[in-house]
């Protein structure tokens, strides 16, 4: 398989999913078949050019430095899990990077 | 002299001085309630879309030119992929290959040695919102009105041998972030930002040492003792035969130490890759060009004009240019009164003073250069004393009115007319016979005594250079 | 929808009683089609409607019925994704696309289920339970749109929004007997579709007719400056007189006649294509040389730019949060762990490994140099013919519980819906016959960029002369 159960578990890590083992064993079968099914772009030279992300050429669409009304802080928080004072509450942060 | 010598980069990130934030119409005012400077696309909600500031380029662009870079033509952004509670959307917003800039240098100089620092590159991005921690549980608050703050980050050559070269790197650095009006160079509230990169090789060789990466020294008193320490951790390190760990550090200010960061994750993967939801910033000629034609003047050629035109002292010349605002000021005074050294001193001297009582700044003072200038050209002209014109000031910076009013008020105008000068001096020549005598004798020294004597007289508004004179004058006969 | 507006017009129907008639069948129609009914706000939005008519406004869409996909964002009214994670995400704001339809005073009727962040081909991974076909309840939908395509073919409004990143609007469309259009990336902004690939993700109106489809179309394009990949270019409104098809030229790709396709399907596409030859167009073989990798390119950028996007949600802001009394980094793992389904963890680990060091090279970055030589093969095409014909999808709607076990045949199945998104083209899907199984088949025209008008003038000339869309379940 493409796929160790450690890349896997990094994959995952990076993503921030936590994965029982039965979902490692399957993600990796089923994504090491897909991985394998991606190898036919290997029959394609790279040719060093840039990649293709923006579709219609369109350019330079831009806005002036105009200030636009904020958010009422009510419709800030409104959908928020948890909240202190007027700031978002979250486990404590560790580290600072 | 050490046996080793230190590699040091450095990455800047400056705050710049927009209205609205980098992606949205938000404000980027300092200081605010908690989120209420914020709205879906720097909350991060789904479905929202960036559209970049112009602003930002023009910034990025004329900073760009300041630093003698070359500009990209095709500019394009990239998502840092990261998770952080302070990140809404789970990526920055940034450049990542061919950034705005690249290429460029700052000239800077260590004790009258010149050197150049290259600059590495220049790019666009984001700034993320502020977390707060619980002193008293384990929870922490997130404030996102910095979230979507425009950067600029700023990456130097590793071309820094030194903590002083670092420092004065960054000082110029800031100085021309102001003087193009780019940024307020504010390092309190996080304006302008420093990371350093450092490793320590034998002197002379060519090759790198391991490096680390320092984080969180946000003065330059702290750069410069947390450089030191970490270049010395490094050197006795290597001394004992061990190894330089790679790693992210933390300077803990008030321990003076450098502290490894805990973190339980993997080391980084930020998966860059071009943002999809912006489109390429095609920069033309004529767009560098309208910026070029902007350019207000940098701090070090205005240093070296106000050498030439004014003749002052570089140090005077460096003083007055330590902000864009100063710099004005006295351009300002000199324009109305022909005295560029005699203002310099005043503005250094007693104006600096004043500032400093009051907590302000040149623009916050209340003295404006007219009434500065007033203040000059009476001392100038010997209506006042140099002592009355210290009192003087201090009463115009909380008044608002102009020194000849102060002077009126006070009645402090110096004397200098020579006939009701000389009905003092000649009462104070009967009043001391003994004295006046001596000095007949030949006991010149006593001239001041006499000088002394009408001053007192006078409550302080003779002129004493006219009053000497005229003792001088009167015990001759 | 052209229906309803004129029967308000006579006077014969009005919005509020066609609002509960609609309201009426979505009760009965266990479909499971909607995930919120807004009955409250369909209702008011009818009455303000009637008044307009009433003094006398034109407005096509005035008092319509329109049910939209659950990741177009509705202010003040639930936007779920078909997702544990965002199940009670309130929006403050309206897409661009609401805005525009909330002024021309449609009715949003409610909205429609989707497979879970508009990931998959059947609605069966929404968090909220899969739709069923109207024409046999026992059979998918198709998806990712299946809610808003089952709603359209079922009647249980006029018209729908979809969204479309590999064939998400057209594929339904071809498994319900109904029209959609994926269209021009850039003719309809995106601001307030929920992403799933930005590179990709266009909103597509799907309605009963070719004509439907395209007056909805027009209500919702057009520059907005939110949107920076939004086309700032001339629209003008479609015509509904249908394309005179005589001297055009449609490209027939051998590429999509290829194995795997069903030879029912075969046969309706083939039928199709003769009935525009003797409409007077002309047919040429056309070459698209790169198609053949569109599955393997859309699943590694689809999945890599979806990582990215559905980072954001982190239960810090909004949405689920769970194991908010461990430490952060439990809480992120936890909270997406049981807010995402399957498939979504499934995409965001192969795009989280396509995007991760390493392997960028080999997957990103080949996967977009080969999406531009897919876009080349487009540009080249059209210099040989004026749109290009083939089949939406190479089966028909299969049952719900067929095919859940194989992710990559699934995804096989978006091979002829995938390249109008890798290049950015217009391409829709009409119905042009039944399959052995009496299941509707789905006829895919695809057209130059900014040509969305030719495929839909086509699909009108086409429904003038069958009746495949009049049909219902
Ligand atoms: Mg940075
Ligand atoms: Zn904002």
């Amino acid at each position: 398989m493409k796929l160790s159960e450690e890349e896997v578990l990094h994959v995952a890590r990076l993503a921030r999913l936590r994965l029982d083992r039965d979902e490692v064993a399957r993600f990796r079968k089923e994504l090491s078949a897909i991985l394998d099914y991606m190898d036919m772009l290997g029959e394609i030279p790279d040719h060093g050019g840039q990649p293709y992300i923006h579709v219609h050429a369109g350019m330079n669409a831009m806005r002036n430095d105009v200030l636009a009304p904020s958010l009422e802080i009510g419709e800030v928080l409104r959908n928020a899990p948890g909240v202190h004072g007027g700031s978002f509450e979250v486990p404590r942060v560790i580290d600072e990077d | 002299m050490s046996a080793y010598e230190a590699v040091i980069g450095l990455e800047v990130h400056a705050q710049l001085l927009t209205d609205s934030k980098i992606f949205c119409g938000c404000s980027t005012a300092f200081g605010g309630e908690p989120n209420t400077n914020t709205c879906p696309v720097c909350l991060g909600m789904p479905g929202v879309l960036p559209v970049l500031n112009r602003k930002v380029v023009d910034f990025g662009i004329r900073l760009g030119l300041a630093l003698d870079c070359s500009i990209e033509r095709r500019n394009i952004f990239a998502r840092k992929n990261y998770f952080y509670p302070d990140l809404p959307k789970g990526y920055q917003i940034t450049q990542f290959e061919n950034p705005l800039c690249s290429g460029g240098h700052l000239d800077i100089s260590v004790q009258g040695a010149e050197k150049r620092i290259g600059i590495r590159r220049i790019h666009m991005e984001e700034d993320a919102g502020k977390n707060v921690h619980d002193e008293s549980r384990p929870r922490s608050y997130i404030d996102f009105n910095r979230s979507g703050v425009p950067l600029l980050e700023i990456v130097t050559e590793p071309d820094l041998t030194s903590s002083e070269e670092a420092v004065a790197y960054l000082r110029e650095l800031r100085l021309i972030l102001m003087h193009l009006g780019v940024s307020d160079g504010n390092m309190e509230e996080g304006s302008f930002r420093c990371d350093a990169n450092i490793s320590v090789r034998p002197r002379g060789s060519g090759d790198f040492g391991t490096r680390t990466e320092l984080k969180n020294m946000n003065s330059f008193r702290n750069v410069q003792r947390a450089l030191d320490y970490e270049i010395r951790r490094h050197v006795s390190i290597r001394e004992s035969g061990a190894l330089v760990v790679q790693e992210t550090l933390l300077w803990d200010a008030s321990e003076g130490r450098t502290l490894s960061m805990r973190s339980k994750e993997e080391s980084h993967d930020y998966r860059y890759f071009p943002e999809p939801d912006l489109v390429p910033v095609a920069i033309e000629e004529s767009w560098i060009e309208r910026i070029r034609k902007s350019m207000p003047e940098l701090p070090a050629a205005r240093r070296d004009r106000f050498v030439r035109q004014y003749g002052l002292p570089p140090y005077d010349a460096d003083q007055l240019t330590q902000t864009p605002a100063m710099a004005d000021y006295y351009e300002q005074c000199v324009s109305l009164l022909d005295a560029p050294k005699d203002i310099s001193n005043w503005i250094m001297s007693e104006l600096t003073r004043v500032m400093n009582e009051q907590g302000t700044d040149i623009r916050g003072v209340g003295i404006t250069p007219a009434m500065l200038v007033g203040l000059v050209s009476m001392v100038k002209s010997s209506r006042i004393s140099g002592l009355t014109a210290k009192e003087v000031i201090t009463k115009m910076a909380s008044g608002g009115k102009t020194a000849e009013e102060i002077v009126r008020d006070l009645g402090a105008e110096q004397v200098s007319d020579e006939d009701e000068l000389r009905g003092v001096v000649s009462g104070i020549i009967e009043a001391n016979p003994k004295e006046s005598a001596q000095y007949r004798a030949g006991k010149t020294q006593l001239l001041g005594f006499f000088v002394g004597e009408v001053m007192k007289a006078s409550r302080g508004r003779a002129n004493p250079k006219v009053a000497g004179n005229i003792v001088r004058e009167m015990l001759k006969q | 929808m052209l229906d309803t507006a004129r029967r308000y017009r006579k006077e014969d129907l009005s919005p509020e009683s066609q609002v509960t008639a609609r309201l009426e069948a979505i009760r009965r129609s266990g479909l499971n089609a909607f995930v919120t009914v807004d009955e409250r706000g369909a209702r008011l939005q009818a009455a303000g409607a009637a008044e307009r008519i009433a003094e006398g406004d034109e407005g096509l869409l005035l008092g319509i019925p329109v049910a939209v996909k659950d990741n177009i964002c509705t202010k003040d009214l639930r936007t779920t994704c078909s997702s544990t994670i965002l199940s009670s995400f309130v929006p403050p704001y309206d897409a661009h696309v609401i805005e525009l339809l909330r002024r021309q005073g449609a009715v949003i009727i409610g909205k429609t289920n989707l497979d879970e962040f508009a990931m998959g081909s059947t609605t069966n991974t929404s968090a909220f339970g899969p739709t069923k076909n109207p024409w046999d309840p026992s059979r998918t939908p198709g998806g990712s749109s299946g809610g808003s395509a089952a709603a359209v073919a079922a009647g249980l409004c006029d018209a729908a929004l979809g969204s479309d990143t590999g064939g998400s609007v057209r594929q339904p469309a071809s498994f319900c007997g109904i029209t959609g259009l994926k269209p021009t990336y850039g003719s309809i902004s995106r601001y307030g579709l929920v992403a799933f690939a930005s590179s990709l993700d266009q909103i597509g109106p799907m309605g009963r007719s070719a004509r439907d489809t395209a007056v909805l179309f027009d209500a919702i394009r057009g520059y907005d400056p939110r949107d920076s990949t939004s086309s700032p270019g001339e629209y003008t409104p479609t015509s509904l007189d249908g394309l005179d098809l005589r001297g055009i030229r449609i490209g027939v790709p051998g590429v999509f006649f290829s194995e795997g396709l069903s030879r029912d399907v075969e046969r309706s596409v083939r039928f199709a294509v003769s009935l525009f030859e003797e409409l007077g167009a002309e047919t040429v073989p056309i070459e698209l040389p790169h198609i053949r990798y569109g599955v393997a390119v859309y699943y590694i950028i689809a999945p890599a730019e979806a990582s990215s996007n559905l980072a954001r949600y982190d239960g810090v802001r909004y949405g689920l949060r769970k194991a908010d009394e461990k430490d952060l980094f439990d809480m992120y793992c936890e909270t997406r762990a049981q807010g995402f389904g399957d498939e979504v963890k499934r995409r965001i680990m192969l795009g989280t490994y396509a995007l991760s060091a390493g392997y960028y090279d080999a997957y990103y970055r080949k996967a977009s140099l080969v999406r531009s030589l897919i876009a080349e093969d487009f540009r080249r095409a059209f210099t040989r013919c004026d749109m290009i014909a083939g089949p939406t999808v190479p089966v028909t709607a299969f049952g719900i519980d067929e095919m859940v076990d194989d992710p990559l045949s699934i995804y096989l199945l978006d091979i002829y819906t995938i390249p109008a998104n890798l290049a950015g083209i217009p391409a829709l899907s009409l119905p042009c016959g039944f399959g052995d199984n009496g299941m509707p088949i789905g006829l895919q025209l695809m057209a130059p960029a900014f040509k969305d008008n030719v495929i839909l003038g086509a699909a009108m000339t086409f429904q003038d002369h069958t009746r495949f869309h009049e049909v219902r379940p």
